[in-house]
């Protein structure tokens, strides 16, 4: 295998540490980035669809209080004229809009009932020029026994509709929760490992650096002041050992050379 | 003791733990980057990046001495249920910090309790992650025990006496490498043939998959909130029945009975032995099932407690019914079962059932030494004859385990669980099966509603009794000497 020398292994070190703080920063911008685009896109939606269901209900209920107006309560000859007014294809196209920003079943079969509830309302409501030719019982038994249960029953799902959405917001608010924590862990963890790599670079640059440098020099020191054998160990593979090895071989040749000086 | 040495071994261990991270991370991918994508990827660089570090540093080293094996065992596993934590923290949902680390040490020590209460809410990749920690802990079981404990190892093939080339004709802790491809071509083959015949049998693939890691590592995990009952299939109960047998059977020797196709396997006296045990256990619950009303089919009896016995006394944990609410006569078979466990040589846990047949026959030889002072009794087991060292060892063995699991009951009720719960949490804990009785932990519940503290301490206890007790006791009094 090939030898790591030093410089190498500091940098690799180093290296190892700046990429889990370089990871930690990446992932939490992403997350956040992630987070904010889920916030823009999926809680205005919520909110949206809450609105649109509203309006919905508003001007269905508007709708349906100027037909009771008109056939049951103001019995005017010009009246059916404004009947006219209320077949336009403005509701249906904001339910179907609504219906297409759905993603979840439930709202989707929500959304669904409201339209199938609301064309039966309004095959009903298309009957309100017809009725209106004939005298007032018959015109008001028509308005609470035929329309008013039909329109009732939009309302019902109407309401459901709504309420489907709150869960929905309500469910995304806490999906966002998660999001957030999603996106603060990373930081925390890295921090977290990033304070426990420097602790062990700490202690492989003491044990297999600064300490075999400190041997080696304790070793010639040694030799020099007290002429003891340099017997020194080093545990590793790099230039360390290589500076060990031929510090002992200057000690063996000096020892020899000593040794022929005395002779 | 090198810790330079003890660290590039167990950043090895968090190596092939990121490994598993980043094909769980793949998983995710492959199912439209769910929500466990950015926490699996992010943890796989952390545990890589962090195991990395030491190999940068510390040299190579062939000579490891039995202390440093023992400190490595005991800091790989430790070290890898905390990184195996990573996950499920970085995924919330569930997972506080407490519940992160029991999954993990579940996982990781092929225990299978779960603290989940709706497991089916997880994403593929979390599922897939969940299942792969107890691919880790078998592997790690078969490569790391049996390399690092040599003299252990000797005694277990002793014992089951493997006879295929040159494995068996000398003292086979010189020869760990062969043993170790052994094991884990057991472990891959059976894996293979699990995932297939779970496949053909029904399951979808993703299910078959993390249910062969889950039945061949004896872990217990399932993708399903009520585990394998949610299959409702006899045909996979069955498939689980035999692999969960098989992963609890001495793995040299089914790796013999299948190279010299023969039924090595079943003439060995402790595999005798473990097979009476499960069929005897089988027929008194199935007895005690019937006469207490809770099953009047014979044959619905017979597949609940079969499932159960072998279940746990494989150390798995599946379930197709809820066992709590079994007889008190049953459930304490269930208990004798998950302390008997399955062989040596698996990834079982527990007293396992070699050292209860060595204990049964050093039993009969003192009462006959009773009966007659003077006759030399010698104890054989398949022919060869067990020293006394050896009976020392698995009574002392069996004697510890005892007292670890009085001693975490007693941390248990002291928490506030009542006696059942406390009994079969230790039991269960100490023997890796997963599920217990009582008021939580059942086969078909989980652990969410014990304590924080509760859920730290059976973690420990989980990594307690998938080390053994003597080699995780041996680290203290290492530890001891050395200072």
């Amino acid at each position: 295998m090939k030898r790591i020398g030093i410089k190498t292994k500091v940098l690799y070190g180093c290296l190892v540490i700046g990429i889990v703080l370089f990871f930690a920063g990446t992932v939490s911008i992403f997350e956040y980035t992630r987070t904010n685009r889920y916030v823009a896109d999926v809680i205005t939606d919520n909110i949206n669809s809450i609105n649109t269901s509203r309006e919905l209900l508003y001007v269905t209920e508007a709708y349906n209080s100027d037909l009771m107006y008109e056939l049951v309560i103001n019995d005017s000859a010009d009246s059916v004229s404004n009947f006219s007014a209320f077949r336009d294809n403005s509701l249906v196209n904001s339910l179907e809009n609504l219906r297409d920003k759905f993603t979840d079943p439930r709202e989707i079969a929500a959304a669904d009932s409201v339209v199938y509830a609301y064309v039966a309302y309004m095959q009903v409501a298309s009957e309100a020029e017809k009725v209106w030719n004939y005298d007032y019982n018959i015109r008001s038994e028509w308005f609470f026994n035929r329309l008013q249960p039909i329109h009732l029953e939009f309302r019902r799902y109407l309401m459901q509709l709504t309420q489907v959405c709150q869960d929905t917001l309500t469910e995304n608010s806490s999906d966002l929760q998660a999001r957030f924590y999603r996106g603060l862990m990373p930081g925390v963890i890295s921090g977290i490992f990033g304070i426990i790599l420097v602790m062990f670079l700490n202690y492989y640059l003491r044990h297999y650096m600064i300490n075999p440098v400190l041997k080696i020099t304790g070793g010639i020191k040694r030799y020099r002041q007290f002429g003891r054998d340099y017997d020194i160990k080093v545990d590793s593979d790099d230039e360390i050992s290589e500076l060990n090895e031929v510090v002992k071989d200057i000690v063996d040749l000096n020892q020899s050379y000593r040794k022929q000086l005395k002779k | 003791m090198n810790l330079g040495v003890i660290s590039r071994n167990v950043g090895i261990a968090l190596i092939s733990t990121a490994a598993f991270m980043f094909l769980s991370a793949a998983v995710s991918a492959l199912n439209g980057f769910d929500s466990s994508f950015s926490p699996l990827i992010f943890s796989g660089i952390i545990t890589s990046l962090i195991g990395i570090f030491p190999l940068i540093f510390v040299r190579r080293r062939q000579d490891i001495t039995t202390k440093e094996g023992l400190a490595i065992l005991v800091l790989a596993w430790t070290v890898c249920c905390i990184f195996s934590m990573l996950p499920y923290v970085l995924w919330g949902g569930e997972f506080t910090v407490e519940n992160a680390w029991f999954e993990s040490a579940s996982g990781i020590t092929t225990t299978g309790a779960t603290v989940l209460r709706d497991i089916e809410a997880l994403p593929d990749g979390l599922l897939f992650w969940r299942s792969s920690t107890h691919y880790i802990g078998g592997l790690g079981v078969v490569a790391f025990i049996i390399m690092i404990l040599p003299s252990m190892g000797s005694i277990r093939l002793r014992m089951s006496k493997i006879d295929l080339e040159d494995i068996s004709r000398e003292n086979y802790s010189y020869k760990s490498g062969q043993f170790i491809r052994v094991v884990i071509t057991v472990y891959l083959s059976l894996t293979a043939a699990a995932f297939v015949c779970l496949v053909l049998a029904g399951m979808t693939p993703f299910d078959a998959v993390n249910h062969a890691f889950s039945v061949v590592a004896t872990g217990g995990f399932s993708t399903r909130n009520i585990s394998i009952a949610a299959f409702d299939s006899p045909l996979i109960e069955a498939i689980l029945i035999i692999f969960m047998f098989l992963s609890s059977l001495h793995y040299g020797l089914l790796y013999t009975s299948v190279a010299t196709r023969s039924f090595k396997v079943f003439r060995n006296p402790v595999t005798k032995f473990y097979i009476s045990t499960i069929l005897l256990s089988t027929l008194l619950i199935m007895v005690s099932l019937m006469a207490g009303g809770i099953e009047s089919n014979v044959f619905g009896a017979f597949r609940q407690s079969l499932f159960a016995v072998v279940s746990t006394i494989s150390t798995t944990g599946f379930a197709i019914t809820d066992t709590n609410v079994w007889p008190v006569f049953a459930i304490l078979i269930l208990l004798w079962a998950a302390v008997q466990c399955g062989c040596s040589g698996s990834t079982t846990s527990g007293v396992r059932s070699d050292r209860i047949w060595i204990l049964a026959k050093a039993s009969g030889a003192q009462l006959l030494r009773l009966a007659h002072p003077n006759a030399v009794v010698r104890v054989k087991t398949d022919g060869r004859v067990i020293d006394s060292g050896t009976f020392t060892s698995v009574a002392v063995y069996v004697l510890l385990y005892l007292e670890l699991a009085m001693f975490g009951t007693l941390i248990y009720s002291g928490l506030g669980a009542d006696f059942l719960t406390s009994v079969s949490a230790s039991i269960s804990m100490m023997s890796n099966v997963g599920p217990c009785f009582g008021e939580f932990g059942t086969s078909m519940g989980s652990f969410a509603d014990a304590g924080v503290l509760s859920k730290v301490l059976m973690g420990f206890e989980m990594i307690v009794g998938r080390l053994g007790v003597f080699s995780m006791l041996s680290i203290f009094v290492f530890f001891r000497k050395d200072s």
